[in-house]
């Protein structure tokens, strides 16, 4: 019995870490499917920015959980490129996002000169 | 003496029966909710910078893909596929000739993408996805001033 209970109490410990570490700083968002995206490989350098329609319909941006405007977004981006220059920018939005507000944030990434952009998208089977 | 012995029988116990019963629930429980999160993946592209180049520079050859608010693909006037179709086929057939030729030609070949202001996310992702099956590496989005 005391061996079954040892390795239950394992396994349980190793699925509640598991699952606290998966939960990533991010908006959960729908995001559109792609045949050709790759799962990345480095993420450390990485600035991830979601965005998302709030319930009056405004554009609400996210820098990782955080909500923010654009002039904190563009201050963070700035900040973050004078850290790490090679910061890459992970832009999520939902599939149904325009291209004006998409445009916004690729354009505020261009002014700050983050010119390393990348979509999340999910992977179509 | 009978002291002592009711002393023995009060050993305390732990009931194992109804901890294991919760320890395998949870145990459930973890394993189910850590594995429901759909995996995020990438697409990658360049944005055209904004630093202003002295030195006159070989231009490459580029191809400027207009996507309407429908999702209607144009390249030079010209429709390709129809916006319901899940993948499209013959912009990738058209850009990997295109790559082809840039490779005959030994010029660097680049694409831009110019999406309507309507033009939804998984459209665009569409396009970037036909791009990428051309083999075409060096994708840009047209970010003009109206």
């Amino acid at each position: 019995m005391a061996p079954m209970i040892d390795m239950v109490f394992l396994l349980l410990v190793f699925f509640m870490t598991v699952s606290t570490l998966a939960q990533d700083e991010r908006r959960p968002l729908d995001l559109a499917e792609s045949e050709r995206s790759q799962a990345p490989e480095e993420i450390q350098n990485r600035g991830t920015v979601s965005l998302e329609f709030d319930a009056s319909e405004q554009l609400q941006l996210y820098l990782g959980a955080t909500a923010l405007s654009k002039e904190e977004l563009r201050a963070a981006l700035s900040a973050g490129l004078e850290a790490d220059p090679e910061l890459e920018v992970n832009v999520r939005s939902p599939h149904d996002m325009p291209f004006r507000e998409i445009k916004q944030v690729l354009k505020l990434c261009a002014e700050v000169g983050a010119y390393k952009v990348v979509y999340a998208t999910y992977q179509k089977s | 003496m009978p002291l002592l012995r009711k002393r023995a029988q009060d050993k305390p116990s732990i009931p194992i029966a109804p901890m294991i019963d919760c320890v395998f629930l949870m145990l459930i429980y973890f394993m189910v909710t850590s594995s429901l999160e759909k995996q995020e993946a990438d697409i990658a592209f360049e944005l055209p910078g904004v630093v202003e180049q002295s030195e006159p520079l070989e231009l490459p050859d580029e191809q400027i893909i207009e996507i309407d608010a429908v999702g209607q693909v144009l390249v030079n006037e010209y429709a390709y596929d129809d916006p319901a179709s899940g993948r499209y086929q013959e912009l990738a057939a058209m850009l990997t000739r295109f790559r082809e030729a840039c490779d005959a030609n030994k010029v660097e070949c680049m694409v831009t993408i110019a999406p309507d202001e309507e033009t939804t996310q998984q459209m665009i992702v569409k396009v970037m996805d036909a791009i990428s099956f051309a083999g075409i590496e060096g994708a840009n989005f047209a970010l003009l001033e109206e």
